[in-house]
């Protein structure tokens, strides 16, 4: 039987019973992240993480990654587990008991019985306070049941992204059909590194395989990024703060260097709220699909799921009501640019929200829609440095960068990190180039900049994903679309001129396409007075073939009309019950978008 | 300013479980990954032999019948199928007449290690449709080799990957093939990038390859646990609860399948099903008997491709033979040139007279499997045919 020290004795471990993880030791930190299984009677596929931090057995998790955990729903079950069963490296399974609860935040103390000999390697605890934006961090835990599948913990890389409080009045966090995974609110911090279902309790480390951090699930809207609590935090709560053995390691030299740009570049980076004509939604007050009752057909659960998957999506990203970021172009003038999506569809005036100060009202003063961008003139001069863009950026592939943006007055800056993925992205039957970053990127990075390794400008951040008509698609899918800085200073000229930039026209069928169904693209609407209305084709008819070319995919689609004028036929094979028919049709002309 | 060596440095930040590798000229290193990728489908797919062959995911080509694949210049290739894994999500294309071709080797065993460097290439969304232009992202093996499902000899990055990743390239900082990107998980139910994206390992791949290049483009089979073996898991790992017809012996513990570690009950029905089946293949077991540990050699099962086998035909029986009477378009039996009111004389050895004859014959096939015939065609001659039932 191992020892069941009490807490206090405890408190004395913590200060004597780490290993250093110095260099390669560093491969144990995994090990020591442990899993919480859901209990059978839950439909959730996997349950959460705890950190051994003592040799004795002692655990940290957070209330949220408890079997039966649905916070904020049932705390009346959570009250009552005082037992769960863990997972431990290499797979083998104990008994572990809930020690103590915090108050302030949702930390859980466990101890775990019968530690075998081979795991009694705890975690290191890093002062979570000394954390700068841009550190390297790595998550550990139970992602999908790894541990529980692997015997160890998956581990991903990333920065701390963001260091802010999120507001008690957030609404919480949602997974599939409605599930609550998180009602944390406070302090967290924010990391790049992946954040699933299951990492819930699990470590963030920092470059040196230290805790500084609880993952929790909780996420601010407007990023909907990973958390985690701060170890302090969380040592606080429990009465044990006397673990921490030394500051976070500082990020490594590339990190440190991308951090550092981003501090610089930071106060030129301007927080402008503008109105939502279109009235702002409150998630929790508009009412919703019921949650998914538990008997359904596997295809119907699909389709009920993506059906609460798109609400929850406008819901919690795209009725955000929050402030976006500006970059300050000529602060004596009052100049600033952000993204047109910023604007909601049709802003035209907002104020620039400064802290201890009244905001400062600016309007619209021109609009460049292809690139996505808007420029936006003050009142009154600005009391930012100006955002120095770079003419002549040097995007090269695989390089790294980082999108620097402002998301609330109170919050500070984030950064998130990645390479540059392309440098000649088109978009759908346009003339513009793009480049394109796997930084992760969300409604809080619109508008914010893009920095190189040195720190320099080298765009703006405009397009979350390739289709702005899909936008769920892209909320930090890693697939980013940015404006270099030399394509951003040649429009500047022409919208401080107050000349706004409409989409090319295009040639088109005159059909809107929906998602891919086997295999093939959806016809779901036919534009009256087009050549498809003319043709016959109809809502419904899957688009097979374009002149003997197979179409499955609206980009292939875009290039193969993009060799055709108006007036062109082409030959277009649809299927409609079942059957295939061939119609011709006359191609016209379109705006690509109308505003 | 920060020097530009620190640029250089940026993929190899991993200062905790990242070996210390800088990548001196990135434009030559993208370039030379990128020269590998091709477009397939709506997919991804990467070049790993001179003479073309090409390695992407099953779930890529599986509604397709145009394999042509297209580079990053632009150039479209046609190309036809080697050879297909639809339960390991592995397909071999090759290239018509290739020759010297860029081509990414695969990584050996001991590269794939947690914490690594890795850099996919991919065709998110589609986008490159319009391009030409691939998409690479960079992040951290995340696991060693693991078991998820039917990728039973997978790693898991943190690299974004997307729809349209699948079937493409993860590599590591030495342009290494770690494996063919094919799967995300996600809670969200946006099908988009988690940071758990699932590759089929370039173990597994190694493994394959000779099966697929064999397969005359038709299916290769995975091995399976053992008939009638059961498995229980208990405080420690997982142990034998019925040894079926196997030398196991009941309370075994099961520590490595297939050199893999059985750290629980999936992982170790995943090991028993990630080597590729021949009729003598053995699945080498390390068990622990009471202390001692044991190698054993168990014979190897096949494993069922899921799915209805077809081929396509439908018969009657006239006059004491058994005649076609209906051929589906696009089917295994057309392809074989068959044709409505051929007489089919016999079927894998058996004399057919009857339509329970026929039925005798087939009911028992599998997906993958051949069906050998001895048809008399209109004009009276007799020919020996064999097609292969696939997937319906």
């Amino acid at each position: 039987m191992a020892c069941r020290p009490t807490v206090a004795a405890c408190a004395l471990t913590l200060l004597i019973g780490f290993a250093c993880l110095d260099g390669a030791a560093g491969m144990d930190a995994p090990r020591a992240v442990i899993a919480l299984p859901a209990s059978d009677s839950e439909a959730t596929p996997c349950g959460g993480s705890a950190i051994l931090i003592s040799r004795d057995g002692l655990a940290l998790t957070l209330a949220e990654a408890l079997p039966g955990a649905h916070p904020g729903e049932d705390r009346a079950s959570q009250a009552a587990a005082q037992t769960v069963s863990v997972v431990l490296a290499g797979g083998r399974t104990r008994q572990a008991d809930v020690l103590r609860r915090g108050t302030a935040t949702t930390a859980v103390l466990l101890l775990i019985r019968d530690l075998p000999e081979d795991l009694s390697h705890p975690l290191e605890m890093a002062d979570s306070s000394a954390l700068q934006i841009g550190d390297t961090a790595w998550t550990a835990g139970n992602s999908f049941g790894a541990i529980e599948h692997d015997g160890i913990a998956a581990i991903s890389r990333g920065v701390v992204s963001g260091l802010y409080a999120i507001p008690s009045d957030s609404p919480p966090v949602r997974g599939r059909g409605g599930r609550m995974l998180s009602d944390y609110r406070g302090p967290v911090i924010e990391t790049d590194a992946a954040v699933n279902d299951g990492n819930q309790g699990g470590a963030l480390l920092d470059g040196a395989g230290r805790v500084i951090g609880l993952v929790s699930l909780g996420t601010a809207r407007e990023r909907r990024l990973g958390t985690a609590v701060p170890i302090r935090a969380v040592l606080d709560d429990l009465g044990l703060a006397t673990g921490i053995a030394a500051p976070a390691r500082p990020a490594d030299a590339p990190s440190l260097a991308l951090a550092h740009g981003a501090a610089l570049v930071a106060p030129s980076i301007a927080l402008v709220y503008f109105e939502r004509t279109g009235g702002i939604g409150n998630p929790e007050a508009v009412p919703r699909p019921n949650r998914l009752p538990t008997e359904v057909p596997e295809f119907e659960r699909e389709r009920l799921q993506n059906w609460w998957d798109e609400y929850y999506h406008q819901q919690q990203m795209f009725y955000t009501d929050q402030p976006v970021s500006a970059l300050v172009i000529d602060a004596k003038a009052g100049l600033l640019l952000t993204a047109c999506s910023n604007l909601h569809g049709d802003a035209d005036h907002g104020r620039v929200l400064l802290p201890g100060a009244p905001a400062i009202p600016v309007s619209v003063v021109a609009r460049h829609l292809p690139l996505d961008l808007a420029l936006l003139k003050a009142e009154q001069p600005l009391p930012f440095p100006d955002a120095v863009l770079s003419d002549s950026p040097q995007l090269v592939i695989g390089e790294r960068i980082g999108i620097v943006a402002r998301h609330r007055l109170d919050a500070g800056f984030t950064l998130t990190s990645g390479m540059v993925s392309a440098t000649a992205r088109r978009r759908l039957q346009s003339t513009t180039i793009f480049a394109q970053t796997d930084a992760h990127a969300n409604y809080g990075s619109l508008g914010g900049a893009v920095i190189d390794g040195a720190g320099k400008i080298v765009g703006m951040m405009v397009l979350l994903g390739p289709d702005e008509d899909r936008l769920q698609w892209a909320i930090n899918s890693g697939v980013a679309l940015f404006a270099d800085s030399a394509t951003v200073l040649r429009a500047l000229p022409a919208l401080i001129q107050g000349t706004s930039t409409t989409y090319a026209s295009i040639v088109g069928l005159g059909v809107i396409l929906g998602r891919p169904f086997d295999g093939h693209l959806t016809i779901i609407r036919v534009e009256p007075d087009t050549g498809a209305e003319a043709a016959g084709i109809s809502a419904g008819d899957l688009l097979l073939k374009i002149d003997g070319h197979d179409i499955i995919s609206v980009p292939l689609l875009a290039r193969l009309l993009l060799t055709h004028r108006e007036g062109d036929q082409v030959t277009v094979l649809v299927r409609r019950s079942g059957h295939d028919l061939s119609l011709p049709v006359v191609l016209r002309t379109f705006l690509e978008r109308q505003e | 300013m920060m020097p530009r060596a620190l640029l250089l440095l940026a993929l190899a930040a991993g200062a905790l479980f990242g070996d210390e590798l800088q990548v001196p000229d990135m434009r030559a290193f993208t370039a030379r990954l990128l020269a590998s990728y091709v477009f397939v489908g709506t997919g991804s797919g990467v070049v790993v032999s001179a003479d073309g062959m090409v390695l992407t995911n099953h779930h890529v080509i599986d509604s397709v019948f145009d394999y042509s694949v297209r580079f990053a210049s632009g150039i479209q290739r046609p190309a036809h199928l080697l050879g297909t894994d639809p339960v390991g999500d592995i397909t071999l294309l090759l290239i018509d007449d290739g020759h010297d071709l860029p081509h990414a080797d695969l990584a050996p065993a001991d590269c794939l290690v947690v914490g690594s460097d890795v850099i996919a290439i991919g065709n998110p969304f589609g986008l490159g449709d319009l391009d030409d232009v691939p998409t690479l992202t960079q992040g951290v093996l995340g696991t060693s080799r693991i078991v998820r499902g039917d990728y039973t000899d997978a790693v898991q990055g943190d690299a974004p990957v997307n729809p349209g990743n699948s079937g493409g390239p993860l590599f590591d900082l030495h342009g290494r093939l770690l494996g063919i990107n094919g799967q995300i998980r996600s809670m969200s139910g946006f099908r988009i990038n988690s940071g758990i994206g699932l590759a089929v390992a370039s173990t597994q791949l190694a493994a394959f390859l000779p099966l697929l290049r064999q397969a005359d483009g038709g299916y290769v089979h995975h091995t399976c646990l053992p008939k009638a073996v059961e498995l229980v898991a208990d405080e420690d790992g997982v142990r034998v609860a019925h040894p079926g017809e196997t030398e196991l012996h009941v309370n075994d513990r099961l520590v490595r399948i297939a050199g893999r570690p059985a750290v629980s009950i999936a992982t170790a029905i995943g090991l028993f099903s990630s080597l590729p089946y021949r009729p003598d293949a053995t699945i080498p077991v390390t068990v622990q008997r009471a202390g001692e540990l044991l190698e054993l050699s168990i014979p190897a099962a096949r494993q069922t491709i899921p799915g209805h086998p077809y081929h396509g035909l439908s018969i009657d029986e006239t006059d004491g033979h058994v005649v076609i009477d209906g051929i589906d378009p696009l089917s295994p039996a057309m392809d074989a040139k068959l044709q409505v009111g051929d007489i089919l004389l016999s079927a894998n050895g058996r004399t057919l007279a009857h339509k329970i004859d026929w039925l005798k014959a087939t009911v028992k096939l599998e997906i993958g499997d051949r069906l050998d015939l001895v048809v008399q065609g209109k004009d009276g001659t007799e020919r020996m045919l064999s097609l292969r039932l696939r997937r319906q």
